[in-house]
């Protein structure tokens, strides 16, 4: 008797220690990202985490954090410990390595289209039945007009919304940088509110009914008209505008401490696939696959686009422009 | 309702009827006419009755009274003005969170009790601004031999910093410009890894004698008892140390060489070996390859018990090196600081001796704080090898001295006795009728030198024991300021006559003596 009881709990030990040998891991990522991703990243990341469940066992929980993408990206220089960062522009992303070694110097080859499974562009919002008759960006330069957009110096959207209205002026004015700092000039003059970030401009314009004209990511637009009602606003394609391309990183360093680098590698491919393009698609952001692409272009109006390579890549564009005393400061004291 | 309806209008066609029976007059075609006429009635009442039930299913019935007025629209003026108090509170918002950011990330400055300290706003990196200064007074009664000089001294003049970076690496940088050319008495860094190991690298004082580890502001008395000066002062190299909590709890990570905090420490050194009371200078290195080895526990075995024992703790210290010709200190009185051991006093045809040879130390150690009480006591044995020379022949000597202290104290104004600084309940404000923390001490201290010793050194010029009995008063302002009063008397044997073969003892030395102290 005395023996059976003890065959008893030896099985039953080993059962357990079988039972929990076998069981499935549970991970945690943190995707910190811009302000206007919460849509999109809501939506994928249940998509993944059955994805990853399927193809590993193991449950997956991704944390998302929104803010500002320069904003977010000082963070994780501070701290935050991002296994991914999906931020608005690639000099943001390339801080962390240049101030922190936390990812590699080549991050931007490790994933493809410089590791942009998404574009965008810049476009505005304006009230139902476009009372200021906005069309295009020397619109919104007029006297009179009330702007809403960020602060370039927290905001990356804000960072392609200056430059976009830059490059309008540029092919405009046969290429004068004089013509474009007196236009960027009169377009922040009048600025109403300069949020730290897309989705508070947004809640300045839609919630708060500031300004005449929101300039903001076409997605965020599209997001406006879709949750407030295409009754209230109408999206207003300008002729000329920029390229947004944000791009997306595994912070392996921090991944590597947290054992996360495969799930975080993982994550951002599989963005890139059929399934997680359909959802960038639906989400307004402009797939980079051609199929899914082409599938959702009918949903964007036609425009012109160039690319930030023609202000000579982000590290240039970044010091000219929005550094400390660069053009913005200049530009932004004058028109204040 | 329509029942009722019906009703109505059925009794008013018979009433009808009825009326046009008893008149037996009625005209039949007007009677016809009327009755046409009602059913006329009857079909639009019927027609008003379903469109009432329709506005009743829609709720569109309220028994709220109608408003009778439209809703106004706004004149352009007020929309205008409407958007410019949305545009500025909108302002607002973002600047308060820009500023809520900013402030955040800046720094804070704390000045109070807890003196001066900067720390960054993520708490990973503090600065302290630490200083301390001691004017002293020293009077010497009974001195008809004028051995000792009444005189005004600045004891100490230090400005310091401490602090941590990176949360772990700690830090202390003290300067004392009242001391002749060794001016830096502390300089290390300190890697709290974890309570139970640190590492620490520099100069510091070494974990031997109880009363050295007391802070330099926090001891009883103006100067420390006779053990004290049988352990380096100061000495520069490396130590690891630790702390173990009592089983239940967690130690507290305690940065430095003191740890008066945790139930079981341990400190293990090896240094240069800085000789009896030595502190190098800042340039000087070792002069010899061989190190001083330290070591030391301490434990409060009642920690989280009874309070009345709380305070109780105990250990033992120990050293071992190995010196190779290294100059010796003269041992000076506790607080009159008067020379009564002097090495250069040679006995006819030696050369003056140094430390050359094995060396170790003995301190056990132990104190007790119990509410205004306190008492601490060590003792320590040390043996060194001198060595001499008599007519270019060597002399070694091994050399013994012991030395002990206990000392008594009492808080008399209900303030907690403590290792470190009594705190006083109310500072001293005359006005308020509030005077602060008073202390009185007493302490018994002795020290015995080997008799060996005077093989070399001329017993006629240095005493061979102390006995040193010294009452204090000390009245702690507040936090930072403090006055000390003592009185200490010493008496000798040995040290005095016209040679060797004559020794008398020395005349004791009484000595009365004050100190303002500001430390912070």
């Amino acid at each position: 008797m005395k023996h059976n009881f003890l065959k008893l709990v030896i099985a039953a030990s080993f059962s357990i220690l079988a039972t929990t040998n076998s069981q499935a891991a549970e991970v945690k990522l943190l995707n910190v990202s811009y302000d206007p991703t919460r849509e999109l990243y809501q939506e994928y990341n249940p998509v993944f985490a059955k994805y990853w469940k399927e193809k590993t066992g193991d449950d997956v929980t991704i944390n998302q954090s929104h803010a500002g993408s320069g904003k977010q990206a000082r963070s994780v220089l501070e701290g935050l410990e991002a296994d991914v960062v999906t931020l608005a522009l690639a000099y943001d992303v390339d801080q962390l390595y240049q101030k922190r070694k936390l990812i590699p110097e080549n991050w931007q080859s490790l994933l493809p289209n410089n590791s942009s499974p998404y574009t965008s562009t810049i476009v505005f919002l304006v009230r139902k039945g476009n009372p200021k008759a906005i069309k295009d960006w020397n619109d919104i330069v007029k006297p009179g007009i009330s702007i809403v957009t960020p602060n370039p110096k927290t905001s990356g959207g804000a960072r392609w919304n200056f430059l976009a209205a830059w490059g309008y002026a540029l092919k405009h004015n046969n290429n004068e940088e004089a013509a474009a700092k007196t236009f960027v000039t009169q377009l922040y003059k009048n600025a109403a509110v300069l949020d730290t970030g897309a989705r508070g401009a947004t809640t300045s314009f839609v919630e708060r009914e500031i300004g005449d004209v929101l300039i903001t990511w076409e997605n965020e637009a599209y997001m406006v008209l879709k949750e407030f009602g295409a009754d209230k606003f109408e999206l207003v394609t300008p002729s000329l505008s920029i390229l947004t391309e944000p791009p997306v990183a595994v912070v392996e360093d921090i991944a590597r401490k947290h054992g996360t680098t495969e799930v975080a590698t993982e994550y951002l491919n599989h963005l890139y696939s059929k399934e997680g393009q359909e959802i960038i698609g639906k989400n307004y952001y402009r797939p980079t696959d051609p199929e899914i692409a082409a599938k959702y272009a009918k949903q964007f109006q036609p425009l012109q686009l160039f690319k930030i390579d023609e202000f000579g890549g982000w590290n240039v564009a970044q010091n000219k422009f929005f550094a400390d005393d660069g053009v913005f400061d200049q530009i932004y004291g004058a028109g204040k | 309702m329509k029942p009722l309806q019906r009703t109505a209008l059925a009794s008013v066609i018979n009433l009808i009827l009825l009326g046009m029976s008893s008149a037996q007059a009625a005209d039949t075609q007007a009677l016809e006419k009327r009755i046409k006429e009602l059913e006329s009635r009857l079909a639009k009442m019927d027609q008003l009755e379903r469109r009432l039930e329709k506005l009743d299913q829609a709720g569109l019935l309220s028994t709220k009274p109608l408003s009778l007025a439209a809703p106004a629209v706004p004149s352009p003026e007020v929309e205008k003005l409407n958007r410019k108090v949305n545009t500025l509170e909108r302002k607002l918002e973002v600047q308060d969170e820009v500023n809520t950011g900013a402030f955040q990330k800046l720094p804070v400055f704390d000045v109070g009790e807890n003196g001066f300290r900067i720390t960054s706003s993520d708490k990973k990196h503090q600065v302290r601004i630490r200083g301390a200064i001691q004017a002293d007074g020293r009077f010497f009664s009974e001195d008809g031999s004028q051995r000792s000089t009444d005189s005004f001294d600045l004891k100490q003049a230090r400005i310091w910093l401490e602090g941590y970076v990176f949360k772990n690496i700690y830090y202390k940088l003290m300067p004392d410009f009242a001391a002749g050319g060794n001016i830096l008495p502390d300089a290390y860094i300190d890697y709290a890894y974890d309570p139970a190991i640190n590492l620490l690298v520099g100069k510091f004082k070494p974990s031997l004698s109880l009363e050295r580890l007391q802070g330099d502001s926090d001891g009883t008395f103006l100067e420390r008892a006779f053990p004290t000066y049988l352990a380096s002062n100061r000495d520069v190299g490396i130590q690891v140390h630790g702390a173990f909590g009592k089983p239940g709890y967690s130690a507290e990570s305690v940065p430095g060489p003191i740890d008066s905090r945790n139930f079981l420490t341990y400190q293990l050194a090896v240094e240069n070996g800085a000789g009896d009371d030595g502190s190098p200078n800042n340039n000087a290195g070792a002069t010899y390859d061989s190190k001083e080895f330290v070591g030391r526990v301490f434990s409060h075995p009642f920690q989280h018990t009874t309070p009345w024992l709380e305070g109780f703790g105990f250990g033992l210290a120990g050293s071992y090196g190995d010196s190779n010709t290294q100059a010796l200190k003269n041992q000076a009185t506790p607080i009159g600081r008067t020379t009564y051991l002097d090495y250069t006093k040679i006995n006819s045809g030696y050369a003056t001796p140094t430390a050359d040879g094995d060396r170790n130390r003995l301190y056990p150690q132990a104190y007790w704080y119990a509410g205004p009480f306190g008492l601490m006591g060590e003792y320590v044995t040390s043996n060194q090898q001198l060595s001499s020379t008599k007519s270019s022949k060597a002399v070694s000597i091994k050399q013994e001295n012991t030395a002990w202290q206990v000392l008594a104290s009492y808080v008399l104004t209900g303030e907690d006795n403590t290792f470190g600084a009594v705190k006083p309940i109310q500072n001293f404000d005359p006005f308020k009728g509030t005077w602060g923390a008073w202390q009185l001490a007493a302490r018994w201290s002795e020290l015995n030198v080997d008799k060996n010793t005077f093989t070399v050194i001329d017993p006629s010029k240095s005493a061979n024991h102390a006995t040193a009995w010294t009452l204090g008063v000390n009245w702690y302002l507040n936090s930072y300021a403090l006055i000390r009063t003592d009185y200490e008397q010493v008496s000798f044997k040995g040290g005095a006559g016209s040679d060797a073969n004559h020794v008398s003892n020395r005349p004791s030395e009484h000595v009365f003596a004050t100190r303002f102290q500001l430390s912070f």
